[in-house]
């Protein structure tokens, strides 16, 4: 792997778990160049505050050029101020629900910065949004005063508040087979959603750890197989999958990821955070049936097998970084909103061969949604 | 006086320092280093409003100095620190 990659993970699990390892420290120390494209690497994948906070457990010898730190702190600062913004805007929102007798629940976001050692140093974006009890219903309110709302191609409503993007969405998770949705409502409505304290000390309502697994789980495929990934997606499942440790049944989860069609998904998934971003954390390689089933596996050790299994993973998120928007082929947005549609079915093409190997199931349906004209 | 409240303080590895990021870009005349003295005081004045005597207690309280020395020292480091705008009046 590139010495200045081995280096991001090296920091990004400092900045998660608050340790360097023997093996992490390999990467260092890194010329100014390399620290530069470090620097690079992180914004990309909006993963700067992370980062830098795994600086702080770098040696001293190793640290960066001054001119170098000097940007990341500063970077750091604007993403904790976007955080403050960010928090104050979920208080007010979530007062504005309260107010009105209307039960929201956050989806991702602030909810999963919370279970970060340090949630301001999360790169935050815009607020997702669900209303359990409105089934199928993005928009049990007129909105938030003064917002003006505009209406998605996926029955979702968004307007701004305070600069942020505030989105209603009429489904908690991203899962489009039918089959897995239906399975999906049944398990919410077992069990249900919790409360959280935001960063900002707000209260908020998250789905149970079980759903919210498989939200966070299914958002990196959607995007895997779409436009692209960054790796802070993957830090956000890294963390939460921590944070719940113990509070989750692993036998059960098992049968969740089997029951949805994400069996294989996840188990890549597992892999990838277990390689790059928690090695500590032990790998659940429960789909050995997947390397013995490889073709070439006899001519293969298990670790080269599963070396490039996250290898084709890695690439996604390098090519495009943060939700794609450094990849290439996204250069050009287009305006038009059927443009767009090519665009994206062109990228869910471009990942045929992944798709149909860790989740045909969901890449068909949401391929199908896609050329129905709900595909967000 | 009090801190200016949109800067902070950060410790990376021994080295203490305050990026003024707010001017969009991070040049290194928006950035001041401290030492650990510095970076005790700021810590210590916090969100609250304090008085150039406050720090030289501060001072007194924390290192083996006496209180015309720290007078002294608060006095240059407050110079530095309003002309950089790291405090504001109020």
């Amino acid at each position: 792997m590139d010495k200045t990659l081995q280096a991001l993970f090296a920091l990004l699990q400092a900045g998660l778990w608050g340790r360097f390892d023997e093996a992490a420290a390999l990467a260092f120390p890194l010329s100014a160049g390399e620290w530069e494209r470090v620097f690079t690497l992180a914004r990309q994948q909006t993963v700067t505050g992370i980062a830098f906070r795994g600086l702080d457990f770098l040696p001293e010898e190793a640290a960066p050029p001054m001119d170098i730190m000097v940007k990341w702190m500063a970077h750091a600062d604007r993403i904790e101020q976007s955080n403050r913004v960010m928090n104050e805007t979920v208080s007010k929102l979530f007062g504005h629900f309260a107010s009105a007798g209307v039960e929201a629940v956050l989806q991702k976001g602030q909810g999963v910065a919370a279970m970060y050692p340090e949630p301001l140093l999360r790169e935050c974006g815009d607020i997702d949004l669900y209303f359990p009890g409105h089934d199928g219903v993005s928009d049990p309110l007129a909105g938030i005063d003064g917002a003006v709302r505009e209406r998605q191609p996926d029955d979702s409503w968004s307007y701004a508040v305070d600069g942020i993007i505030v989105e209603h969405h009429t489904d908690l998770l991203d899962i489009q087979s039918p089959r897995a949705k239906r399975y999906v409502k049944r398990l919410m409505e077992e069990k249900g959603f919790e409360k959280v304290v935001t960063g900002g000390g707000v209260e908020v309502l998250v789905p149970a750890p079980e759903v919210n697994l498989l939200l966070l789980s299914s958002h990196i495929l959607k995007h895997a197989f779409g436009v692209g990934i960054g790796l802070r997606q993957f830090c956000d499942y890294a963390v939460a999958r921590r944070y719940y440790e113990g509070r989750v049944n692993p036998q059960e989860m098992r049968e969740i990821w089997k029951k949805t069609g994400l069996e294989k998904w996840q188990s890549l998934l597992e892999e990838f955070i277990g390689r790059f971003l928690d090695s500590d954390c032990a790998l659940a390689r429960n789909d050995n049936e997947d390397f013995q089933n490889d073709k070439c596996h006899s001519e293969r050790s298990e670790e080269s097998f599963y070396k490039k299994k996250t290898g084709v993973l890695l690439d996604i998120v390098l090519k495009g970084g943060n939700f794609g928007v450094y990849s290439k082929d996204r250069e050009n947005v287009p305006r038009a909103r059927w443009a767009r549609k090519v665009q994206t079915f062109k990228a869910l093409m471009g990942n045929i061969g992944f798709a149909f190997r860790y989740a045909p199931g969901e890449w068909f349906w949401t391929t199908m949604q896609l050329l129905g004209g709900q595909f967000r | 006086m009090r801190l200016n409240p949109k800067l902070k303080l950060r410790q990376v590895g021994k080295k203490f320092m305050v990026v003024d990021a707010d001017t969009g870009s991070a040049k290194m005349t928006n950035v001041f280093t401290f030492n650990a003295s510095a970076a005790m005081l700021w810590q210590r004045a916090g969100a609250n409003t304090f008085e150039p005597e406050d720090l030289a207690l501060w001072l007194c309280e924390a290192y083996d100095v006496d209180m015309a020395t720290a007078c002294a020292d608060v006095d240059v480091l407050l110079k530095c620190w309003i002309e950089g705008g790291l405090v504001i009046n109020g």
